[in-house]
């Protein structure tokens, strides 16, 4: 018998039994867009994390803090970090504690200073106004904001008094005050801090910093650059180390997800099988009138064969779409929530589409496992005793 | 004159195994059927008719003996032959029509063409064809269940002629049909022979057919009692029988001049 009539036959075979084809083709397709929903969810969720903690030039840039006490990072060392080969940028930071002063309303705050170069190796990004390019402003985090009570976009080109205190090399408190212009606002309500610029007075060719950030000319310079810094007795690390390990962190997570996938189309393909016994035993007596009349064996087989591919491949397709409609319209409804609540909205969904072909090929694998045993006892049935069959 | 044999049964016997004891059927059955003939096996219920006509039809191999197929042995042929001697050279109409419910008629008189390999058009052309001469034109479309068991059962005689083959084998053809619909079949069945010039085989439990065959062969608990011949083949008969290709032009006009 030709491909095309088989194909036919099956396909008559299929609509014959409408309802319970439907019905299993639609338990192939909630496996599959199980699968399809929860690896999406995992892969969004992977690229939301990565894209959280990172800008792409903080990728080229390595934190360096002193391993021991006895180390610290003066002026020299910077001098030192800056003729390391392929070292770019280096930009230090100190923290100590302050207040914000706006009218007559006061906040402690978490202070930072830093260069202008410091928040852009860092990745970060305000949420109103922008990064400071002058010397007499600042950045402040919206917790700011919520502390002096203040709608954060209304407090960019505020003008703000900072008053920072700093130690001395021997203890002493130093009192630094100043006016500011608010540049910007970084979106993080629950910690006040501010980011000031390095040249205000608050630092001495003898300051200690806490950290700096080296920014390198590319990602293969880090290694090279990470071995030097360490050799001159500090700690190294960069964003690349913590985006591998989200990776591994989510790459367990996508394996949980699929597995419960991978659970549910076990279900649906036991549903597949059990179908497809049940067809064997209800066209029982039809294997044997075409046998009788002439089919062969192998054709029988290929007939149960292409029908358990049918209904795989259309449980995987229209399993594969849905899964995407459905991480889409969650994704809409979780947006419209988080509005309403005054978040923002982000992409939670991801579909890799060789993933999604994996997923369909997989589905079309197990219809055709499990087809393959039925198939096997229809072509093997004997036509007498098929035709006595009730 | 030597008559042609086209089957030769020679010393058939069949056993069944049911449940540990076996059971004997058929017990050196010796019969041949010549090129053209018309021949029908008589008997009580359980003498053993089905099952010789199964051991012809190649669906049931026999416990010992041979079936002669036009000089060959075909039960030693391989899986293969068999089923394709099945498709092509025998036609076969059963007591329960057994047509396919989920196909439509046309579909149905195509399928062993269609298990051939034969393209659409053609075997579905070829059925219309056919399903016209039995006058079933108006039903092509339809689903056996839709049709009467006349009809459903002059399906089954078109779908057994669909390869155009030399032998008809019909197993109480009439058996599930009232006495008119049954007189029907019958009457197609005969000038497939007398016109068609077609070698039928069949079994009938009906005393008023036995005017129909050229030879009737009694059977009795597995073993032929006696045979009689109602009137021998004709010479015509067995040379267009001889040529395997033959059209059904004859069923046709037969059916116009009523
Ligand atoms: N597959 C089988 N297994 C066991 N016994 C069988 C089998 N097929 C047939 N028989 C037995 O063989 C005997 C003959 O059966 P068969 O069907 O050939 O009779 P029959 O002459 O066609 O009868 P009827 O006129 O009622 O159709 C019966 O006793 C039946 O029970
Ligand atoms: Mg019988």
């Amino acid at each position: 018998m030709k491909f095309y009539d088989i194909i036919a036959l099956s396909w008559k075979n299929l609509m014959a039994n409408k309802m319970r084809s439907l019905l299993t083709i639609t338990g192939i397709s909630v496996g599959i867009a199980t699968i399809v929903f929860l690896v999406s969810l995992g892969y969004g969720l992977q690229a939301l994390s990565i894209r959280k903690i990172t800008a792409i030039s903080s990728l080229t840039t390595l934190d360096v803090t002193p391993a021991q006490d006895s180390i610290e990072i003066t002026d020299s060392v910077l001098k030192d970090f800056a003729k390391i080969d392929k070292v770019e940028k280096v930009s230090p930071l100190l923290s100590f504690a302050g207040q914000v002063t706006d009218a007559d309303k006061k906040t402690d705050v978490v202070a930072y200073v830093v260069d202008k170069d410091y928040l852009g190796l860092q990745g970060s990004k305000t949420e109103f106004g922008g990064l400071f390019t002058k010397d007499d402003q600042i950045v402040l985090s919206s917790g700011v904001a919520k502390a002096l009570s203040l709608e954060a976009q209304d407090l960019v080109s505020n003008k703000i008094t900072f008053t920072g205190y700093t130690a001395d090399k021997d203890g002493t408190l130093i009192k630094n005050e100043g006016e500011y212009t608010v540049a910007g606002i970084i979106d993080d309500t629950s910690s006040a801090f501010a980011y000031v610029p390095i040249s205000s007075n608050f630092v001495t060719a003898s300051t200690a910093y806490n950290s700096v950030k080296v920014k390198v000319t590319d990602t293969n310079a880090l290694a090279s650059v990470k071995e030097a810094v360490q050799s001159k007795g500090f700690k190294a690390s960069s964003i690349a180390d913590t985006i591998s390990q989200v990776y591994q962190i989510f790459s367990i997570i996508q394996i949980v997800l699929a597995s419960f996938g991978i659970i549910a189309l076990f279900v649906a393909a036991i549903g597949m099988f059990n179908t497809m016994t049940i067809a064997l035993l209800e066209r029982t007596r039809d294997i044997g009138i075409m046998k009788a009349i002439g089919v062969r064996n192998s054709t029988v087989r290929a007939i149960f064969l292409t029908e358990s591919f049918m209904i795989s491949f259309l449980g995987g397709f229209c399993g594969a779409l849905s899964g995407i409609l459905f991480a889409q319209f969650i994704n809409w409804v979780i947006n419209i929530l988080a509005k309403s609540v005054g978040g923002q909205a982000e992409k939670l969904f991801y579909t890799p589409m060789p993933i999604v072909l994996a997923i369909v090929v997989f589905s079309l694998v197990v219809g055709v496992i499990t087809g393959f045993y039925p198939a096997k006892r229809a072509s093997k049935l004997n036509p007498l005793e098929a035709l006595r069959y009730e | 004159m030597a008559k042609s044999i086209v089957i030769e049964a020679k010393k058939v016997s069949k056993t069944f195994k049911l449940q540990g004891q076996e059971i004997q059927v058929l017990k050196d059955i010796n019969v041949s059927v010549h090129s053209g003939e018309y021949v029908m096996f008589y008997g009580a219920s359980g003498c053993g008719k089905s099952t010789l006509l199964n051991v012809i039809c190649g669906l049931e191999p026999p416990t010992e003996g041979e079936l002669i197929v036009r000089g060959e042995s075909l039960y030693g042929k391989s899986q293969h032959d068999i089923t394709e001697y099945r498709r092509s050279k025998i036609g076969i109409v059963f007591q329960q029509f057994n047509l396919l419910k989920s196909l439509t008629i046309q579909e149905n008189v195509a399928l062993p063409l269609a298990a051939g390999g034969e393209n659409f058009k053609r075997r579905m052309d070829r059925a219309a064809h056919l399903l016209e001469m039995v006058g079933l034109t108006k039903f092509l479309r339809r689903r056996p269940p839709e049709l009467s068991g006349g009809q459903q059962q002059r399906v089954a005689i078109t779908r057994a002629l669909a390869t155009n083959p030399w032998i008809i084998v019909c197993d109480e053809p009439t058996g599930n049909l009232d006495s008119r619909s049954a007189d029907e079949v019958m009457a197609i069945i005969e000038r497939l022979n007398s016109k068609s010039k077609r070698t039928v085989l069949m079994v009938t439990h009906n005393p008023e057919y036995l005017h129909f065959p050229n030879r009737i062969v009694y059977l009795k608990d597995g073993q032929v009692d006696k045979e009689v011949t109602n009137r021998e083949v004709t010479a015509e008969a067995e040379k267009t029988n001889e040529k395997l290709d033959l059209d059904l032009r004859d069923l046709l006009r037969d059916k116009e001049e009523k």
